[in-house]
């Protein structure tokens, strides 16, 4: 056994039981049992964890709200005019008592939670399948110790922001925290879920988001990764559609040394729409790695993926997409565009966009291409007087841009906008075309 | 609607026509797999000595393998002690040498699939080095490839006569470690074919080989090397019938191709093996390594394959791009029916500056089929300016069929080009519509459809193949829509 493993299961055996301890301990046992990923295994092929699993792993400290956690804020806390619910170092940080409600939301502390009502939230916490995708959620489901359990119930105006704060806590400190999101018949809501890290922790952050969309309901989710070069952010979202509801999703990843994002988006019932898209930046050595899986269970339902990856440095960016078609899910339209520019010699763009479809009656096509930066299009920005550089960035924040484009919250936007220009040559220059 | 689906179960329910046994004397081995049975084949065939030793390293190392689990396919786990690996018919001579001294109830066979071999051979030029099951029996126009300098014949044949180039080139495509089934066929491979055309030349005739499986029980182990020399091209066709089985029969071919500077090789497949009944009993198990390497500058290969047949087929044409602006070509159309499952796609590899490639798989799923193009377009950093456009589509008929698509791309160099589109659809209810209202019944009007779909596919297909694809298109599939 790695000693990453070794370590997870010591976290689990020197926590003080709680009353979810029965589920962690059989999610503990399989977890186990499957062992971390490896490259032999389909969706892992792209991303090799070995230097992952001979760490030892010690659970983050708890950390109290104060000067640490207060400077390192979220530069998306703009998109929210109330203040962001923060889980710090796993634990959600929601002030003295409850917190400040807003009409038509509730938040909950999963610890909390679990105290008080553990039959109720152990329906609630999706129970992970046996698939080679979904070790960390089952790894996430023995070891996080808490979260945030968020609640919509009438369509909301202003974003929700959480903020998942990485603290230093010493060498190699693992964070599991976890996040449902459940709404409500007709209820519409825009959460936007930041990942930082301080400077100087290295950190795994093994996270897990559910979302459950009600009848008629519509969310929009954004989750940003945005961690220091020494971070690993690992993240299990999954999204279950009801009759009719919509979910837009955005996976930004901007920071860390090794992102892994996935998504599984379960369409069960009629008319439900998904739309995913991806912005996966792999500058530097960053390796990003993000598996979006869409099943469509019913019929007359709808997904379109968008993908847009730049590798530049030693970068690696893989992008494996997947629409399955379950038998009689007849009406089923579905689109994959993948789009990948490589900006060096040394980087890597893997794309995968997959259909597995058992229906006859369907649409479904994706388009992908990777390749630089269109020479034509370079040679006009060139002969108007604007130098490389610039032209070149101005084309890169062209080919963002169908994924900016979608987004529905202009705060979130032109905050996001903003992080992207950052690491790009000529960035004021840039901002006076915005 | 009932009606026109009765007529659809009628045509889908159309017995395999080709589906019948010759009662020829075998002179077999009996089922089992050991180093002995490696060195029987070796010595029934006299081979040298550096071959036995390379098919028992290759057995060896066969042994230590797993047969690979990832592909989209269910199947029975194959008792590989429970196989024939030798069977040979016999014949009045040694070696016939002309038709005349071939077995004539031979010759019936090929008469009842519709090859008369030398009828076929004078009115299309072409020269066929006929395989049946396992030893040639029967090579033609060798005369006039000799004149042009083209070694076109058996496997066996060309160790006999050719070793150097058998030593030489065997396995440098397709080496022994390099799966399951190539392992395997390496081990105990019984014949196949082997052409060399010398530089510069031009094979003044498409060459061609039909593969027929007879033996009951008896898995074929094919191996094909074909070797294009500095500045010379060939075409070479490959079209395959087998007996109506309800056992399943184990194929594991290997097929290498090796284009030196400006050579071209053109390879083209219809493949009309046995695919099981219509509930999925029997069939041909159709394991297949097919690999070409572009070595030399300017090299092109070009693979095009119409799979009809099979209930299993496992098959990844592949180009390794290594020379300097060298092509690679994959055209594909893959039907399955009733219980039959395809895992079918290709691999581009580029390695060298400039080098091209174009990927074009049809697929078509009807009944209770399963078909999956699985397809791997890798570009490795030497590989500046390369280009691929790949082009997948699936058409499905029926709602208990499947159709997955799987593609690949690896980018590894910035200044490449990698474009993949692909779409997933049924016949549309608008086409079928305009020619039924232009009287035009609907059997022939989805023949249309299902031909316009895969006709980029077809136009690459030699005329004698084009008419073979067409027809039996038509048989598998015609009408099928309801």
């Amino acid at each position: 056994m790695s000693s990453a493993l070794q370590s997870f299961e010591a976290a689990l055996r020197a926590r003080p039981p709680d009353r979810l301890a029965a589920m962690r301990a059989e999610s503990m046992r399989r977890f186990l049992e499957l062992g971390l990923p490896n490259t032999g295994d389909e969706t892992w092929r792209y991303t090799n964890l070995r230097g992952l699993a001979a760490k030892p792993y010690v659970d983050a400290p708890r950390i109290a709200a104060g000067a640490a956690v207060d400077a390192a804020a979220s530069w998306l806390a703009a998109a929210s005019t109330a203040a962001p619910v923060r889980i710090v170092n796993g634990f959600a940080e929601l002030g003295d008592g409850a917190p400040p409600e807003r009409p038509g939301v509730t938040v909950r502390s999963l610890r909390s939670l679990a105290a008080q009502d553990p039959e109720w939230l152990l329906e609630r916490i999706a129970p992970a399948a046996d698939t080679d995708e979904e070790r960390w959620a089952l790894l996430n489901r023995a070891l996080f110790v808490d979260g945030i359990y968020l609640r919509i119930d009438s369509p909301v105006e202003d974003p929700i922001l959480i903020v998942h704060l990485a603290l230093p806590g010493g060498a190699d400190t693992a964070v599991h925290s976890r996040v449902i999101i459940e709404t409500a018949p007709g209820a519409t809501a825009t959460v936007i879920e930041h990942h930082i890290g301080s400077n100087g922790a290295a950190v795994l952050a093994n996270s897990a988001t559910q979302i459950e969309l009600a009848a008629d309901s519509s969310v929009e989710h954004y989750r940003v990764f945005a961690g220091n070069d020494t971070m690993t952010h690992i993240d299990a979202l999954t999204v279950r559609q009801a009759r009719g509801s919509r979910c837009r999703q955005f996976t930004i990843a901007l920071g860390g040394a090794l992102v892994r994002a996935d998504l599984r988006a379960k369409l069960d019932g009629p008319g439900a729409a998904h739309d995913s898209h991806s912005l996966l930046v792999g500058h530097g050595s960053r390796h990003v790695d993000c598996v979006a899986t869409v099943l469509h269970a019913s019929p007359q339902a709808t997904s379109t993926q968008t993908s847009r990856a730049i590798a530049s440095g030693t970068g690696r960016v893989v992008f494996n997409s997947k629409v399955v078609v379950a038998a009689g899910a007849a009406g089923t339209q579905s689109n994959q565009s993948a789009r990948g520019l490589l900006l060096s010699p040394t980087a890597e763009i893997d794309t995968r966009p997959q259909l597995e479809i058992h229906a006859d009656d369907v649409k479904c096509a994706h388009g992908a291409t990777t390749g630089r930066l269109d020479p034509d299009m370079m040679f006009y920005l060139l002969s108007r007087g604007i130098d490389r550089a610039a032209a070149q960035s101005l084309l890169i924040y062209a080919f963002l841009d169908d994924v900016l484009t979608g987004m529905s919250s202009p705060a979130a936007r032109s905050a996001i906008e903003n992080a992207l220009i950052a690491e790009l040559p000529d960035a004021d220059l840039l901002r006076e075309f915005r | 609607m009932s009606s026109k689906s009765q007529e659809i179960e009628a045509v889908l329910g159309q017995k395999y026509r080709h589906g019948f046994v010759t009662d020829i004397e075998s002179d077999s081995l009996p089922p089992g797999l050991d180093e002995s049975v490696v060195a029987a084949i070796s010595r029934r065939k006299q081979e040298p000595q550096f071959l036995l030793d390379w098919r028992l390293k290759a057995f060896r190392h066969w042994r230590t393998m797993r047969e690979p689990a990832w592909a989209s396919v269910r199947y029975k786990p194959i008792d590989y002690q429970d196989i024939s690996y030798y069977s040979a018919p016999r014949a009045p001579t040694d070696a016939p040498k002309s038709l005349d001294e071939v077995d004539p109830k031979l010759l019936a066979t090929y008469e009842k699939l519709g090859i008369p071999l030398h009828e076929r051979a004078r009115l299309a030029g072409v020269a066929v080095d006929a395989v049946f099951d396992s030893v040639s029996v029967a090579t033609t126009f060798k005369d006039k490839l000799a004149k042009a300098g083209v070694i076109f014949c058996s496997f066996s044949e060309a160790v006999r006569n050719h070793p150097e180039l058998i030593e030489r080139h065997l396995g440098t495509v397709v080496p022994i470690q390099d799966n399951f089934f190539a392992a395997l066929n390496s081990a105990v491979f019984s014949d196949g074919s082997f052409v060399y055309v010398p530089p510069g030349v031009r094979c003044p005739m498409e060459l061609s080989t039909y593969f027929r499986i007879n033996a009951a029980k008896t898995g074929q182990f094919e191996r094909t090397l074909i070797i294009a020399a500095e500045g010379a091209s060939v075409s070479y066709l490959e079209g395959c019938t087998a007996p109506m089985r309800d056992e399943n029969q184990l194929h594991a071919a290997v097929v290498e191709l090796i284009a030196l500077d400006d050579a071209q090789i053109k390879y083209s497949t219809v493949q009309n093996w046995y695919p099981g009944d219509e509930n999925g009993v029997g069939g041909i198990y159709n394991f297949v390594t097919k690999r070409g390497e572009c070595r030399g500058r300017n090299a092109k290969i070009s693979w095009t394959q119409v799979e009809t047949g099979s209930a299993i087929t496992w098959k990844y044409p592949s180009c390794v791009l290594k020379g300097e602006n060298s092509v690679g070509e994959f055209y594909s159309v893959a039907v399955a029916n009733n219980f039959q499952q395809a895992d079918t796609g290709t691999k581009m590899i580029h390695i060298g500056r400039n080098t091209k490639s174009t990927i074009v798989a049809k697929g078509i799923s009807a009944g209770h089929a399963t078909n999956t193009y699985r397809g791997l377009v890798k570009i490795l950093p030497g590989a500046d300016g390369a280009r691929n456009f790949t082009q997948c589509d699936s058409l499905l008929m029926g709602s208990r069929c499947a159709a997955h698509t799987f593609p690949y791309m690896e980018v590894r160099n910035p200044g490449a080009t990698v474009e993949h589109e692909a779409s997933t659809s049924k016949i549309g209810e608008d086409q079928l519509f305009y020619c039924l209202q232009r009287g035009v019944s609907a059997e022939d009007a989805v023949n249309m459809i299902v031909s316009g779909f895969c006709k980029a596919v077809f136009k690459e297909l030699p005329m004698e193949f084009a008419v073979e694809a067409q027809n039996l298109l038509s048989v598998s599939l015609e009408g099928a829509v309801g």
